[in-house]
């Protein structure tokens, strides 16, 4: 009865941002659809049900009590399942709604069961409560599966992200919503857990290492699509599931950070969509030769320590850190490569690259540290100490990014080898989506 | 490539000749599969066509049948649908102008031998079943062979190949669209990195139609029942007479009982292009001051291939109908500015670079996408926001790389350059009483994140942007030796008369004049400009937003530069007649922008050749356009592109419904519909209304195949109105005149 009484919201620094970005997002796509939507017929109804997403978000977000926590993310599901359906009798829209529906309602039954246990074996409703529990059981790392699970429904984490790629049929700014807001669901369940996660390592790698595997595959078909919006879904796959695998490291305020600048930078590139075909792309870089990999990785290293610097963080070969700092090093690489590959190959590029990866790796560590800084207050940025995977995964980037740069201009040696086409055509497959949600026959596609 | 495998090929080469000698009226089988279907340009030059064009030999009822059975068919049976996933698939990854990083192997050694490479591979097609593996990896390299094969399989009888193989290309219309303009239209757009023929394409749709569909002998008997359900068309065919004639009936009378005054001097004369957006502005501005408007095709009747020097872009900037004849380069006005503008160009490329370097790779969007975010939110709210200030702070940020360009005309020879002059002045009727300042105006659409922009520029300059053909005939205008050439000729242009190329904004009514100085008479014609600007922009915004609104230029200049409008302009919607005649016709009279205006003076063409070429030209792309407005506004699913709102653009070159679907050809809802429900643009065909002498209509459309088609097959409408007796004539489906 008393937890009935104690105040069903808690707005800690983590909801009030998360609710900042989702009333962000929610007025610049109403006011997209103000003029994107004016001629639909079902503009009101659309807008009206942008308004109650957005409160519908921030009302799951706010929350401290677990069961508005669950109406409100049923909620969120349900409008946007509604708002994806938008043109009922497009068959295909329809399918791409139901796909949704059907992932949606097993994150349901994941996330209802798991707040059940957690409930009947703690006896507490609300979340702040649960957190600080000293002890827990057996049962309390089932509902934490069961919670992971429902995080990756919500999230598209492969092998959950067919839905995602089959959602096309939606408006473009339902699109940009739901890859900006929708989306994110998951991954902010699993970060208002995270004293719970952080108390199992084992659970922490599972989470690394499915995130990772997301992270690579979405990566890798996002590669191979040929329209600009099954593109964008395929990436967001990869996207969310950097950010689990940066759950997984123990590095929570990252994968806020991440889930923050993804939105917006994902919700910007959809209602640009419409652009892609004015924008042409510029030549890939040649082949670097050794002098150009010398210098690229002097480059690289430069912007890790500008980062480190940036972000005023221990750097620590022994902690999970150290992946981050891994893949800061391979963007930092491909900036100077970009660069070096480019211009004449004289001592001024050479300087001009290492000025740009510099400053622009000092920039990043910025935007993150501001990010990670914002949330200190609940103390989740825990580092767990590297293992077998980790190590696995950081050789295996490695790997892949050197493979790709290396490839580059040998592709026709490359593409001699059956694997690789095997590969192609797999990975071509694998980013289809599914046939019911495809306009099989012209006339299949209704307006209505 | 192993022995093994050459010996095979060898083998199975000497197979196909076999095959051939059995089968040579194949070619011309393949052929006539495409007969049906109309070509579709892609989305950097969207061309008006009318979707029905390979119909247009039938008298129209019967096209409008027949496509009915083709084109327009609820649905289509499910084992096709499963063929034409599996093509789209295929087609969207070879035909990929740069969407994807990794793009198709082996693409440059065309359609059918990329796919064979790779097909054996694609476990939807042989779904792990060994027979099936097995056909895909002894598929012939040609093929026609591969055809040849498939139809046998199938057990397709002799007499039914034709209508099979259409079929084939008729179920996924769209697609076929793309494969006819690149095998019989894109000779000047180069594509030798995805080369196609329609065999390529066939044989790769058969393949898959055989594997998934081994009773596809079937769509043959789906077909022939496609005639027997209740037809539409009928109604269709009512409702564009009944707007035909009300419409008809009332502007042919105005327009006899018009007078021709005889020509006065003007302050200025303006040329535009005969596009239905110019004639509402025309008027404005004549009520304005003494100025004269003419009317006259966008590419100024200059074949030509523009090529911009400092991007190394180049395209052809004439109606699809010619083919380029000259190359003409575009470079900076002064050479000052070339180093700072080459570095400008240069930047943005490193900065483009660096971004895609990040974008596309394996871990590295990740770091992208943290690092640029916030950015990226904030710009989304700028553009969304307040689409004006995030234009100007573009415009701050690309200041430096928007250097005026001018034209150089020197490829075109000097007898050539006078032959276009010479015809340019002789079809308009611009002979004598020249104003001190000539306006050539090009013209084209400014919108921002428009799929379907292309659709709104000059059609006469191949869908782009017309000011270059207007910069090119004005400096040959202006040159002395021309001047003089003419003058030998007959026609005295004053020595004080400037010719200056201007872009008429359709979007904005800005009119931009180009390289023309800061004189008094200038700064007065740009006042005037202004104010035919606000005038005209007044009457847009009632029409666009139901706005009456007195900032309407203000207004305008927002949906040019906002993000987020799917109707920037209503294009040329509406469009009802192709007036040839001289403007003294028709300018007391409002045509409410619904017609094409092509200046004409039949004494000055006594043979007829300058209506020949009108009626062979422009107006045939009037035809091209107002069949595509009818029919995508009759049809927006089948001939349309469907809603804006769902589209999804596949290999930067064309449009999709939502997932994946077939190529949606045609003008989107938004162009043509006021909402889901309503249609704006009016159901009708072409009225083509000629100021001249019936004989010399009757001597033109004699030698004209394509006009006798056009009109006697009911797909244009013709009347004539005689300059001497003022009555009205109307063509009938016979050829014969019937007066109104």
């Amino acid at each position: 009865m008393n937890q009935i009484l104690n105040s069903p919201f808690e707005l800690d620094n983590y909801s009030k941002i998360i609710i900042a970005l989702a009333l962000y997002i929610g007025l610049c796509v109403y006011n997209f659809i103000l003029r994107y939507m004016q001629h639909d017929y079902k503009f009101n109804s659309v807008r009206t049900q942008i308004v109650f997403l957005v409160l519908s978000l921030s009302v799951m977000v706010a929350a401290d009590n677990m069961i508005i926590i669950f109406i409100a993310w049923c909620c969120n599901n349900l409008l946007i399942v509604n708002l994806m359906i938008h043109k009922p009798h497009w068959r295909a829209a329809k399918a791409s709604g139901m796909l949704a529906a059907k992932n949606y309602l097993i994150g349901a039954v994941a996330l209802s069961a798991a707040l059940a246990i957690f409930y009947f074996d703690t006896g507490h409703l609300h979340l702040s409560a649960l957190i600080k529990q000293e002890s827990y059981s057996v049962y309390s790392n089932i509902a934490l599966i069961l919670l992971l699970l429902a995080a990756m429904t919500q999230s598209a984490i492969w092998p959950f992200h067919k839905w995602l790629i089959s959602s096309l049929n939606s408006p473009t700014p339902i699109s940009a919503i739901m890859h900006a807001g929708i989306i994110n669901g998951g991954i902010f369940l699993v970060i208002r857990f995270a004293p719970l996660y952080l108390r199992s390592p084992a659970l922490l790698t599972a989470m690394f290492c499915i995130g990772f595997a997301s992270a690579i595959f979405g990566s890798f078909i996002k590669l191979l699509q040929n329209d600009v919006k099954r593109m964008l879904a395929c990436s967001t796959v990869g996207q969310m599931g950097f950010s689990l695998a940066q759950c997984g490291l123990g590095l929570f305020p990252n994968a806020l950070a991440h889930l923050l600048t993804h939105a917006m930078f994902k919700s910007y590139l959809f209602l640009e969509s419409s652009s892609a075909a004015q924008k042409s792309k510029v030549a890939s870089y040649r082949q670097p030769d050794m002098f150009i990999l010398l210098y690229t990785i002097i480059c690289g290293i430069s912007g890790v320590v500008s980062f480190i610097y940036a972000g005023q963080k221990q750097f620590n070969l022994q902690d999970t850190t150290l992946i981050v700092m891994v893949v800061t090093f391979i963007a930092a690489c491909q900036i100077a490569l970009a660069i070096l590959t480019s211009n004449k190959h004289n001592f001024k590029t050479v300087l001009s690259a290492v000025a740009i990866t510099v400053v622009s790796s000092f920039i990043y560590g910025l935007i993150v540290n501001m990010l990670s800084h914002a949330i200190q207050d609940i103390d989740i940025m825990q580092p767990q100490s590297l293992n077998l995977y980790h190590y696995v995964a950081i050789i295996s980037v490695l790997l892949t990014w050197l493979v790709y740069i290396l490839a580059i201009n040998n592709i026709e040696l490359f593409l001699s080898h059956p694997w690789v086409q095997k590969a192609y055509v797999l990975g071509l497959n694998a980013g289809q989506p599914h046939s019911s949600s495809v306009t099989a026959h012209r006339n299949h596609y209704q307006y209505l | 490539m192993s022995h093994a495998t050459i010996i095979r090929n060898i083998s199975i080469k000497q197979k196909n000749k076999l095959a051939y000698n059995s089968s040579d009226n194949l070619t011309s089988l393949i052929a006539s599969a495409f007969k049906q279907t109309a070509p579709f340009w892609p989305l950097k030059n969207l061309v008006a066509v009318n979707p029905l064009q390979g119909l247009e030999d039938l008298p129209i009822e019967d096209a409008l049948r027949t496509a009915e059975a083709y084109f327009q068919q609820k649905q289509i049976p499910p084992e096709m649908e499963a063929v034409n996933i599996e093509s789209i698939k295929w087609l969207q990854a070879y035909f990929d102008e740069g969407q994807a990083t990794i793009s198709m192997p082996f693409k440059t050694q065309g359609l059918y031998s990329a796919w064979r490479r790779l097909c054996i591979y694609d476990a939807k097609l042989h779904k792990n079943d060994n027979n099936l593996k097995n056909l895909l990896k002894t598929l012939p390299i040609e093929p026609e062979q591969a055809i040849s094969e498939c139809l046998m399989r199938l057990k397709i009888d002799k007499e039914n190949y034709e209508t099979f193989l259409t079929l084939l290309t008729t179920t996924l219309p769209g697609w076929s669209s793309y494969i006819k303009y690149r095998t019989e239209w894109a000779q000047t757009d180069s594509y030798q990195a995805n080369p196609v023929t329609k065999q390529e394409y066939l044989a790769l749709r058969i393949i898959i139609t055989s594997i998934l569909w081994p009773q596809s002998k079937k769509i043959i008997t789906w077909h022939k029942n496609n005639y027997k359900s209740n037809s539409q068309c009928n109604n269709f065919l009512n409702t564009i007479k009944q707007n035909e004639q009300s419409y008809s009936f009332a502007l042919l009378k105005n327009l006899s009982a018009q007078k021709i005054n005889e020509r006065a001097t003007s302050d200025a004369q303006f040329v535009f292009c005969i596009d239905v957006r110019s004639e509402p502005f025309r008027k404005v501005l004549e009520s304005i001051a003494n100025y004269q408007t003419i009317g006259f095709a966008g590419f100024f009747g200059l074949p030509i291939q523009v090529t911009n020097n400092i991007t190394n872009e180049s395209h052809a900037s004439c109606p699809v109908l010619l083919t380029p004849k000259h190359q003409v380069n575009m470079h900076p006005c002064s050479k000052e500015n070339l180093p700072r503008h080459i570095k400008s160009q240069q930047l943005q490329n490193l900065y483009r670079k660096i971004y895609q370097a990040l974008k596309y790779n394996f871990t590295t969007p990740f770091i992208l996408a943290e690092g640029i975010g916030l950015f990226s939110g904030a710009w989304m709210g700028l553009r969304t926001l307040t689409p004006r200030f995030a234009s100007r702070l573009n415009k701050i940020l690309h200041t430096k790389s928007t250097t005026q360009l001018e034209v150089s005309t020197e490829n075109i020879s000097f007898e050539e350059q006078y032959r276009y002059a010479e015809a340019f002045l002789k079809i308009t009727g611009l002979t004598s009483n020249f104003a001190p300042i000539i306006v050539l105006c090009g013209h084209g659409s400014t919108t921002q994140n428009n799929a379907f922009a292309t659709a709104l520029d000059c059609g006469a300059c191949g869908g782009r942007h017309g000011a270059n053909n207007a910069q090119a005939l004005a400096s040959i205008l202006n040159r002395i030796e021309i001047r003089q050439n003419l003058e030998n000729n007959g026609i005295k242009i004053p020595n004080n008369t400037i010719f200056i190329a201007g872009l008429h904004n359709t979007t904005t009514d800005e009119l931009h004049l180009f390289n023309a100085d800061n004189s008094s008479t200038i700064s007065k014609l740009r006042l005037n400009l202004l104010k035919a600007r606000d005038l005209n922009n007044r009457k847009r915004c009632q029409q666009l937003i139901n706005s009456t609104d007195n900032d309407a230029s203000v207004i305008t200049s927002i949906l040019a530069k906002d993000w987020a409008q799917v109707r920037p302009e209503w294009g040329l919607a509406r469009n009802a007649a192709f007036i040839v005649a001289p403007r003294a016709l028709t300018r007391q009279i409002d045509l409410q922008g619904r017609a094409f205006l092509h200046s004409y003076d039949y004494t000055q063409d006594p043979t007829g050749k300058s209506l020949t070429t009108i009626l062979t030209a422009p107006m045939v792309v009037a035809q091209w356009i107002n069949t595509q407005y009818l029919f995508s506004t009759y049809d927006n699913i089948a001939y349309g592109a469907g809603s804006k709102i769902t589209k999804n653009i596949t290999g930067k070159m064309a449009i999709m419904q939502g997932n994946a679907s077939d190529l949606m050809t045609g003008l989107p809802l938004q162009s043509v519909y006021k909402n889901d429900f309503e249609n704006f643009h009016e159901l009708q065909r072409l009225l083509t209304i000629v100021y001249a002498p019936r004989e010399l209509l009757e001597e033109v459309i004699k030698l004209q195949a394509v006009l006798k088609k056009l009109f006697g097959n009911g797909w244009v409408q013709l009347a004539c109105i005689e300059p001497e007796t003022r009555k009205i004539f109307m063509l009938k489906r016979d050829l014969s005149w019937q007066q109104l």
